[in-house]
């Protein structure tokens, strides 16, 4: 049988149970075309050490399990291919997130603050009868703003999160940006109050970073630039039309 | 130890959407899942929800009715009827809630609900957001439940994630809570309640190629199962005709519903050549595709012979765009494959798991307080075929009606009489048995037995499934379950041991792999996804009832029970 | 995570940086335009004088000076800011960077004026 090609893994360890200091481990892992990085993650915790701990569950990208940082990027384990990096593979957590355990984040700071923005419809309507009306071009602003699968690269690769940690952050407030402009929600002014103060949308330095990292192109950039701008038009009392975005 | 009136398992569809309507009865409720609620299985579904809603043009004349007989001949005629029209009725509320709650569905010219037509639907009901159906509905539904997680007006709802259930309590014949660990700290805890609702999702897993989630293990089914639940109908497996060759990512229904071809080596559509699809082609339902894809494969006609082509190149890059851009981003990311330009490689595979647990259109169980929905129970609504769109349908609706039933459960006056002494005795129980799996120096690893049992299931109970071929893999599965008592060298500590955690999933593996291979053995027909080559043809005389799978003394024991038909006759299915 | 809420004066303070950036990129261009390649070395009173006693300079100059050092000022207590620190030392710092610059524009006119005074001081 043809030997198959192996890559090397460098990957970030760190149990606060028994080390004092983050190390990196190598491991060496016979790959072929099609294999993911998520899949060569696998291949080390089946077969060369199980107690390397990482996230994963619908290995298609969708369910936003995977996100860390591989060769300089944040992204989707399960959606890198492991002969599209170059040289030894190095992975590393997401920052600014308290380490569990190896790649395991604590989430739950991403997930309070998608909390404090609330994350949900606000209809001016009663639930009533038939579904809203909602036209297609209506529809069609919300294309890419729906797609955030909330795996927190954004929040990682975002040095504003860094320095402020009670900034929002890129999720978050592409979140506030998906209701604002959903033409069912009604809550437009509420909305624009929450992340208009110190740690909402104008502490963003427009680095660009969780736009160079989101997985699914949502873009977080535009959508907080489309915050401020509505409420700078707003505090100017001028009416600026959504579909500027 | 965790005090609520009611916990719920599971934060797929089906347990939000429990949980949801628990705290409308203002009913004190626990939510515990062993991933974050929006990186379960339900994220992942793409093509749409099926409601009779009548929105597209070709759909005026649609009703609950017709929806209930599509899914009644669609599921081979082993659907309890009664259930599918509860399902189909209820469907259209269901959806208009999702709505209320702001799910960003497509929409229509005239800005209602788009519908697409689905395999085995006589019109087109199928309700979608682009290719993301699952994705949008469960973020909804993620979103009102921190929206109820955070008000004060209603009892307390909360969601433990990422919390592992290891076992189900039961005391005096009722249910009484869980065991489970927490996998990021490695502490085990009880959740005492007065009713448990379980909606832990699929079992794909036991597959070695399927579409479903690494977390769809079946570990969720087992769970009660030990505790004396029966499973019903466990081996009608679905296998989806299109996944694709390089990793069994699902490509959804929508491609062929949108008008894409299957194509073999020779360049032809060759579901014509088949009796069963010369009609509806490419939207018969998804068991009959399924099956002349593969015998087209077995017959040397495949690419390469070994896959099939979907091709969608025909309509468009606007319309691949518009409607089915996640599917794109996946052929392109898993096979290397633009649709735009190239056709895409695709085999049939795992897919659903028609049974689970058995439960009745109320969502109740044999044991009193345990409440099951989604795709780990079986009402039955899909009988011995899903059609395309029911599950999610599934989830909402019965997630809905287990909600309501616990709720009346517990509003019944059902008491909390658990002594704390049987709960510690559990709880020393469960710990016991980690400390035992963790301290073990035998030398089996779980990976090994995993791949073995993969591999074993997809020869053997796949598409085509034949006596001697099973009674071999049930052998085989038996030696495996034997090495598993040999399970050990598995990482130690406690903190997010996912070593562990796999290790404890593979013995529910194992155990759904031998009832299936029973089930399927002893039901010598073929029906639905069951396609057996020694038993050709349905066989409603011997065959029309509901396999009953128990535990006795710690064999499998397998039993039947009648379909409900009171309202359609059984008939041939063509399409 | 405390209370969210509005607040206006960021807002204002976040536009007023964009528009100070704008009135900057366009004023520092003609500002080093002027100096460098309009007039004949050496530059001395008379020559700045005889351009400042034309009001238009002057009041282009005066908004120059304050745009420079709001935006500098401001910059560098967003930078502040970005550290999230107490809300006592947010406080201090900004009383400090408005009299600092409250102080910075007064000086500055007060130069600009001599040059206005035909004869010179
Ligand atoms: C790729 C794919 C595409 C699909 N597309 C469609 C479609 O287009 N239309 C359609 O109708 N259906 C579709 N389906 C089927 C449908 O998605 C599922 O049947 C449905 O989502 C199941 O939902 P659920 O709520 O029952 O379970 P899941 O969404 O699987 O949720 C299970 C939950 O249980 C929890 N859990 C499991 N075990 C444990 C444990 N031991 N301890 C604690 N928690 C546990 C998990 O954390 C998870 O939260 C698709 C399925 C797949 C795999
Ligand atoms: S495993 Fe789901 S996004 Fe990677």
């Amino acid at each position: 049988m043809e030997k198959k090609k192996t890559k090397q893994f460098k990957i970030f360890r760190f149990n606060p149970k028994t080390d004092k200091r983050h190390y990196f481990d190598t491991f060496d892992v016979p790959y072929e075309a099609g294999m993911t990085v998520l899949q060569a993650l696998n291949y080390i915790q089946r077969n060369l050490d199980g107690s390397l701990a990482y996230r994963s569950s619908c290995r298609e990208g969708i369910c936003g399990s995977c996100a860390m940082h591989i060769n300089g990027k944040y992204c989707l384990a399960c959606e890198t291919q492991v002969i599209h990096v170059k040289g030894t593979v190095t992975i590393r957590p997401m920052a600014h997130l308290d380490i569990i355990k190896d790649l395991v984040v604590d989430m739950n700071p991403f997930f309070e603050k998608l909390k404090a923005i609330k994350p949900y419809l606000i209809p001016g309507d009663p639930d009533e009868g038939a579904e809203r009306i909602q036209t297609q071009d209506e529809r069609a602003y919300l294309n890419t703003l729906v797609d955030c699968i909330l795996c927190g690269a954004c929040y990682a690769s975002c040095a504003v999160n860094g320095f402020d940690e009670d900034y929002l952050g890129p999720a978050a407030l592409a979140k506030v940006n998906r209701f604002f402009m959903d033409s069912r929600d009604k809550a437009d002014e509420q909305r624009l109050a929450l992340v208009s103060d110190e740690h909402g949308v104008f502490r963003c330095h427009t680095l660009f970073n969780c736009q160079v990292v989101c997985p699914k192109n949502v873009n977080p950039t535009a959508n907080i630039a489309n915050l401020k701008r509505q409420i700078i038009a707003r505090s100017l009392t001028v009416k600026f039309s959504k579909k500027g975005m | 130890m965790i005090l609520s009136d009611v916990i719920v398992v599971g934060a797929g569809l089906a347990g939000l959407r429990a949980a949801l309507e628990l705290n409308r009865y203002n009913v004190k409720v626990a939510v515990v899942t062993k991933v974050h609620p929006v990186r379960s299985q339900s994220v992942a579904a793409k093509g749409g929800i099926n409601a009779a809603l009548g929105n597209h043009l070709r759909g005026k004349y649609d009703s609950a009715e017709l929806h209930a007989f599509d899914t009644i001949k669609g599921s081979d005629y082993l659907a309890d009827q009664k259930a599918v029209l509860t399902m189909t009725s209820q469907g259209i509320d269901r959806i208009y809630e999702l709505e209320h709650w702001g799910t960003p569905f497509s929409r229509t010219e005239d800005g209602r609900i788009a519908q697409r037509p689905f395999g085995g639907a006589d019109f087109p009901r199928t309700c979608y957001a682009e290719d993301k159906t699952g994705h949008v509905l469960l973020h909804t539904l993620y979103e009102q439940a921190l929206k109820f997680e955070a008000a004060s007006e209603r009892a307390e709802m909360k969601i433990y994630d990422e919390w592992f259930v290891t076992r189900l309590i039961v005391d005096k014949g009722a249910a009484k809570g869980v065991v489970a660990l927490n996998i990021n700290t490695g502490d085990l805890e009880i959740f005492s309640g007065k009713a448990v609702i379980w909606a832990t999702g699929g079992s794909g897993r036991v597959f070695g190629r399927t579409s479903n989630a690494y977390i769809s293990t079946g570990w969720g089914m087992c769970v009660p199962f030990y505790e004396g639940v029966p499973l019903k109908d466990m081996e009608f497996i679905q296998f989806h005709p299109t996944e694709l060759y390089t990793n069994n990512v699902l490509i959804t229904e929508g491609a062929r519903s949108e008008g894409g071809f299957l194509l073999n080596c020779k360049n032809e559509r060759f579901l014509a050549n088949y009796e069963d699809s010369v009609k509806a082609m490419e939207m018969a339902p998804r068991d009959i595709v399924a099956r002349n894809m593969q015998r087209e494969i077995l017959a040397g006609r495949g690419i390469k012979g070994k896959y099939l082509h979907l091709d969608l190149r025909h309509l468009g890059k606007k319309k691949i765009l518009e409607c089915l851009p996640n599917m794109r981003m996946n052929a392109i990311h898993f096979a290397g494959v633009d649709p735009i330009d190239e056709p895409i490689p695709v085999i049939p595979g795992q897919h659903y798991t028609m049974g689970g647990l058995d439960v009745n259109i109320y969502a109740e169980s044999k044991i009193k307080g345990f409440f099951a929905a989604g795709e780990c129970a079986c009402v039955s609504v899909h009988g011995a075929n899903r059609l395309g769109g029911n599950s999610l349908l599934e989830t909402v609706v019965f997630g809905k009606i287990a909600g309501e039933s616990a709720a009346a459960y517990v509003k019944e006056g059902a008491i909390d009489d658990t002594s704390a002494a049987f709960l510690n005795a559990v709880l020393r129980e469960e710990d016991e048995k980690i400390s035992r799996l963790l301290a073990s120096k035998h030398d089996e690893r779980h990976a090994a037995i995993n791949c073995e049992l993969g591999e074993v299931m997809d020869a053997s109970a796949g598409i085509f499934r034949e006596a001697q071929f099973m009674n071999a893999a049930l052998k085989k599965v038996k030696t495996l379950k034997e090495r598993y008592t040999y399970i050990g060298s598995i990482s130690p500590g406690r903190i997010a041991n996912f070593d562990l955690l796999w290790a404890i999933q593979l013995k529910g593996s194992l155990d759904l792999a031998e009832i299936i291979l029973q089930g399927a053995l002893n039901r010598q027909e073929s029906r639905g996804a069951q396609f057996r080559t020694d038993f050709p043809m349905r066989d409603d005389k011997n065959w029309l009832k509901h396999t009953i799978a128990t535990l006795k003394h710690g064999s499998i024991h397998l039993s039947y029970s009648p379909v409900d038909l009171s309202l359609y006759k059984p008939k041939k299915r063509h399409y | 995570m405390g209370n969210r809420g509005r607040n206006v004066g960021l807002a204002f303070h976040w536009y007023l940086q964009r528009i100070t950036a704008i009135i900057l990129m366009i004023g520092l261009f003609v500002h080093f335009y002027v100096i460098h390649f309009t007039i004949d070395r050496p530059i001395t009173f008379e020559k700045v004088q005889a351009r400042l006693l034309s009001p238009g300079w002057l009041i282009f100059d005066s908004i120059l000076l304050i745009a420079v050092i709001y935006h500098a000022l401001r910059g560098f207590y967003n930078v502040i800011c970005d550290y999230n620190p107490r809300e006592s030392v947010k406080k201090i710092v900004s009383w400090c960077l408005t009299v600092l610059g409250i102080f910075l524009i007064i000086y500055g006119i007060y130069i600009l004026i001599p040059f206005t005074q035909v004869g010179g001081v």
